[in-house]
């Protein structure tokens, strides 16, 4: 059964708005900037989830799910040791997209910050949701492992179709695919979170299991989730 | 009876869920549901029976999301022809006593359509349309369009329908717990579109129970000029037991739907996890009420896609300013295509705060109906307020009324029988309030009396075509005092006539009273407030002007239309209202924007005891991005100096400054794009001076940007654009997900110099290869530079392209380097 859930998001991390905006986080107008796009967006945002859990067959190069198969060695790295996984989509809603646009025609550096604030918003709706389900898991034993979308690594975009199409999530919460696999409303993520009996012995930021080393988005493991 | 008049004044019941039903007998997650007309017909058949047999009138066919976008032309034609097999036959096997109908289910297409997401309005209308054409043909009774959480696909598929058979239509729409559509629509917004578009009944179905959509019930039954139906969800689902269980159970579902049906829903149904048990007691605990009457009869109303504003006892403000008569600027944005002019002007108004925008393109020597259409696409994607369409082309209003998302307001129609033959059709298709000009073949009546007769000829022929008075606001016209010493009175006196005599809204163009007198805003500002006392609806009328919004704002407050006083008080708390009249901005409001004030480096204006000319200080108001400081000296350099000396020493040199700043990392993007705002602004002061002068402005190197087809991200292009404007190049921006061909014609048509094109998508890189070959193989001379995240500088070369680019200075930087 897929699920649907609401949720009330915690203030934005200034400094991760900054780095999506190309702002420096020193300069004093950055800080008025974030809290203005901040009050700009407030009544817009509308954070939403729809998850269901599937179990998953692990294989040489990649898994297999009830929606489909996928070849991905990183997604296979990522999923070791698991026997289900909760496919999910979040999205912030289409607010932020038409702020964006609007603020474009006579404001293009507060539209820079308000783009860069949804991807802020959902990265942390993600975060939340992720948090939750981890939480969730521990209570009944279990092991969560770091999310993981398509288009990360080898884990091909291609099953975007697929991931949407199965969580029915133009219903759910109002996300559809182009043409060329772009999500609308734009700030919308899917992603697999792996579950499993033990905890993943990996480090775990998610760029551990992908084998672009030049990626210039690498990130590395985290300390912590905060 | 026929389903019609029954949808009209009878208790009618729908069916329930589907989907959950199928589920339970093994629909597997991701399987479509509409392949089991074929496969499992028999369960289908079932299924509309057992809701028949509970009591439901209308069953709809298991063809939710059966469209040209999920499946093949052969295999579509199947599902639909089978799927209205299959509920005949239910309809056939059941005994129930009731008149039996099977509704073609139609539901979202499952991608969104222009701006936000790639699909075209007419494309979506030709999906629909092919689902309809083999629902009609295979027999249904009626199109019931469900689900859609977008008002303009709503429209698509409403059109569709009514385009392409002369079944009745039900057209309802998925609500979230805010009360609004997925795109923002209110219940009102979507009572007066389908409404206006002439659907049989409007309504709501899926994502909540019936105690969260009785609220929306009850705001569809207020502006709904249809009957109104119900199809809830059982609540909400949670997992028990590995099994789907719905938290609203069938007895207090009915209980809760006594309650919709006691507030004058009619029409009533269930949806996901909904059984036929629940029609059965639905069915139980309603047939016994009496019906209710239509209530949303006598309001007029327009939309937008997001809200309903309503021309009632409380005047509104309607904008004129996008209109290009006696303004050169206008004029030269709307000949360049440069819609952005428009769009700011727009914004302007909405800030000062029109309800509604006028919009007038007309020009000789333009297509008048693409540059509105466009218009209105552009408007609409960007702000939320109502348009008035405004033209004396029927063929501009038609196409632009069609592509309109909302009802909107129509400007104009008048008593010439060859007006009314071709506006009132175009009301009736597609919905609007038409603005009614009280002159006809004899032109215009000379006395109030005779202004009032043609109303009435108006009304009684608008009536021929089942065009409501509501939909009807007439402008008993103004000539101007200083030709006539009565027009004013004639005019005020019609206005009270007309209200009096047809019981209709009245609008007004305001300004046209003072032509050929000084100091116009004041004679416009105190005819205003006799039109209002008059009991004007609605004023066409310069928001921006401050005087004008005097008048309306204190009108507002002296007839207790004001709660609490609020608008007024922000409107004079508002420094820039209360100066002088010739104070900064001369005339204009400098109305607060709705949003927090912009805390620009402008809180630091530049000090008027800085060193240097002015020159000099328009140069470090563009390195610290301080806009309004750059524009005014802008302005003040330019008493003094040239045109292109203001441009050539003081503002290039200063986004040069920063471009550096930029590519050393001392300056961040923000920083650039501030100072390029502020160059952009300066820039605008001394194309007003060129054209002011009336010498040509120097044209720079054409420059054609677009982000590739099938990508939307264009926040790169459009630092790009901005920069590249103020270096003086003549950017022709093409937008987003454009074709290869489009930008290829644009480049020969232009002879552009450059070819800027940004991918942002790893699966929309094919088509930047694809618009660089076509690119070359028509205009080899172009230079083509391409940026984008996924990008490098290697596969840019092997695609062809001359130039990577890792940010917008560095495009600049190539573009200049070849200029030189």
């Amino acid at each position: 059964m897929v699920t649907v859930r609401t949720f009330e998001l915690p203030e934005p991390r200034y400094g991760e708005v900054c780095r999506y905006a190309g702002a420096d986080p020193d300069d004093p107008s950055s800080r008025q900037a974030v809290e203005r796009v901040a009050q700009i967006c407030r009544g817009v945002i509308r954070a939403a989830t729809c998850s269901i859990r599937l179990p998953v067959t692990l294989r040489d190069g990649g898994a297999d799910f009830p929606f489909g198969r996928v070849d991905s060695r990183a997604l296979a790295r990522n999923l070791a040791g698991c026997r289900e996984v909760i496919l999910f989509a979040a999205t912030v809603g289409l607010g932020i997209d038409r702020l964006v646009e609007r603020y474009r025609v006579r404001e293009l550096t507060t539209s820079v910050f308000i783009n860069a604030l949804g991807s802020e918003r959902v990265e942390c709706l993600c975060r939340l949701f992720c948090r939750e389900t981890e939480e969730a898991e521990r209570a009944a034993g279990r092991f969560t492992r770091p999310r993981f979308s398509p288009g990360y690594g080898d884990f091909p975009l291609a099953l975007q179709r697929l991931v949407l199409t199965f969580l029915d999530a133009e219903r759910k919460i109002g996300i559809t695919l182009n043409e060329s696999l772009l999500m609308s409303p734009s700030k919308s993520v899917t992603a697999i979170v792996g579950v499993g009996e033990e905890r993943c012995r990996a480090a775990l930021g998610c760029c551990s299991f992908c084998d672009r080393e030049d990626c210039p988005e690498r990130k590395a493991p985290p300390a912590g989730e905060n | 009876m026929d389903l019609r008049k029954e949808l009209k004044s009878g208790r009618l019941y729908l069916d329930g869920g589907m989907g959950t039903l199928l589920q339970e007998k093994g629909l597997a997650p991701g399987e479509l549901p509409e392949r089991w007309n074929l496969t499992h017909p028999d369960v289908i058949t079932e299924i509309h029976r057992a809701y028949f047999d509970a009591g439901s009138h209308i069953v709809c066919t298991n063809t939710f999301g059966a469209n040209p976008l999920k499946f093949g032309a052969e295999e579509l034609e199947e599902i639909v022809a089978s799927a209205l097999a299959n509920a005949r036959r239910a309809a056939e096997l059941s005994d129930a006593p009731q008149k039996k109908y099977v509704a073609l289910d139609i539901g979202p297409l499952g991608r969104l359509l222009k701006p936000y997401g790639d699909l075209d309005f007419e494309e979506a209308v030709e999906a629909f349309a092919a689902v309809v054409r083999i629902g009609a043909a295979s027999g249904a009774d009626l199109v019931m369009i469900e689900t859609m959480g977008d008002s303009y696909e709503t429209k698509a598929a409403v059109l569709a329908a009514k385009e392409n058979c002369k079944l009745p239509v039900m057209a309802s729409n998925a609500y979230g717990a805010d009360r609004k559509t997925m795109t923002g629509a209110s219940p009102a917004a979507m009572a007066v579109l389908l409404s206006g578009l002439g659907v049989d009944a409007v309504g709501t179905n899926c994502s909540l129970g019936p105690r969260q959509l009785a609220d929306v019930a009850r705001e569809l039954l207020e502006y709904a000029t249809v009957p109104v139906f119900v199809k809830p969800n059982a609540g909400l689902p949670t997992e028990e037991n590995r099994k789907t269980v719905f938290s609203v159970p069938a007895e207090e579902f009915a209980t809760e739907m006594r309650q919709i049906a006691a507030a004058g829903v009619n029409i009533l149904g269930g949806c996901c996890g909904t059984t036929p048990e629940y029609i059965r007691r639905v069915v139980a605990a309603t047939r016994d009420l009496p019906l209710a009457p239509v209530l949303g009869q006598g309001k007029t109303c327009v939309s937008s896609y997001t809200h309903c504003v309503e021309i009632g006892e409380r005047p509104v403000v309607i904008g004129e300013r996008i209109n290009p008569t006696g303004k050169k600027r206008f004029k030269q944005a709307i000949l360049e295509n440069d819609i952005e002019y428009i769009l700011r002007e727009g914004l302007g108004e909405q800030d000062a705060g029109a309800e509604i925008l006028d919009v007038n393109v007309g020009l000789p020597g333009i297509d008048e109906a693409e540059v509105l259409c466009r218009a209105t696409e552009a408007l609409q994607a960007v702000l939320d307020l109502p348009l008035q369409l405004d033209s004396s082309d029927p063929i501009a209003l038609g196409r632009a009324m069609r592509r309109y998302n909302g009802k909107p307001m129509v400007n104009s129609v008048n008593g010439k029988e060859e007006s009314m033959a071709a506006v009132f059709p175009l009301l009736r298709r597609y919905g609007g309030v038409a603005v009614a000009l009280t002159l006809d073949e004899g032109g215009i009546p000379p006395t109030a009396e005779g202004r009032c007769a043609i109303a009435e000829k108006i009304l009684s022929r608008a009536a021929e075509y089942g065009i409501r008075p509501e939909d009807i606001v007439f402008d008993p016209l103004c000539m101007a005092v200083s030709a006539d010493a009565d027009a004013a009175r004639t005019t005020l006196y019609a206005l009270r006539l007309i209200r009096e005599k047809t019981g209709c809204r009245t609008v007004l163009g305001v300004s046209n009273v003072s032509y050929g007198l000084p100091a116009r805003e004041i004679v416009n500002a105190g005819f205003l407030s006799l039109a209002l006392e008059e009991g004007l609806s609605a004023a066409i009328m310069n928001p921006v002007s401050r005087e004008m919004m005097k008048s309306y704002r204190t009108f507002l407050l002296l007839h207790g239309m004001d709660r609490n006083c609020a608008a007024y008080i922000a409107f004079a708390e508002d420094p820039a209202n209360l100066l002088p009249a010739g104070g900064a901005g001369a005339g204009n409001t400098g109305a607060k924007s709705t949003a927090v004030s912009a805390p620009s480096a402008d809180q630091h204006p530049a000090d008027a005891s800085e060193e240097g000319g002015t020159v000099e200080k328009l140069r470090k108001a563009i390195i610290r991005g301080m806009r309004e400081s750059a524009a005014g000296l802008a302005r003040e350099a330019l008493r003094e100096n040239q045109p292109l000396t203001v441009v050539n020493t003081g503002i290039v040199p200063a986004l040069d400054t920063v471009g550096r700043g930029f590519e050393s990392k001392s300056v961040y993007l923000p920083q650039l794009l501030m100072s390029a705002e502020a160059a952009k602004a300066a820039f605008e002061e001394v194309r007003m001076a060129v054209l002011n002068s009336g010498a040509r402005e120097p044209d720079g190197p054409a420059f054609v940007l677009a982000t590739v087809r099938g990508d939307i991200h264009d926040i790169g292009k459009n630092i790009v654009r901005v920069l590249l404007e103020n270096y003086g190049y003549r950017v022709i921006d093409l937008g987003r997900d454009v074709p290869p061909e489009t930008v290829a014609e644009t480049v020969v048509r232009e002879g552009a110099a450059f070819c800027g094109l940004s991918a942002l998508m790893t699966t929309t890189v094919p088509a930047m290869e694809e618009t660089v070959r076509l690119v070359k193989s028509v205009a080899p001379g172009c230079r083509i530079v391409v940026g984008g995240a996924v990008l490098t500088a290697d596969y840019a070369a092997r695609i062809g392209a001359d130039k990577y680019a890792a940010d917008a200075m560095e495009t600049v930087r190539y573009a200049e380097s070849l200029r030189a």
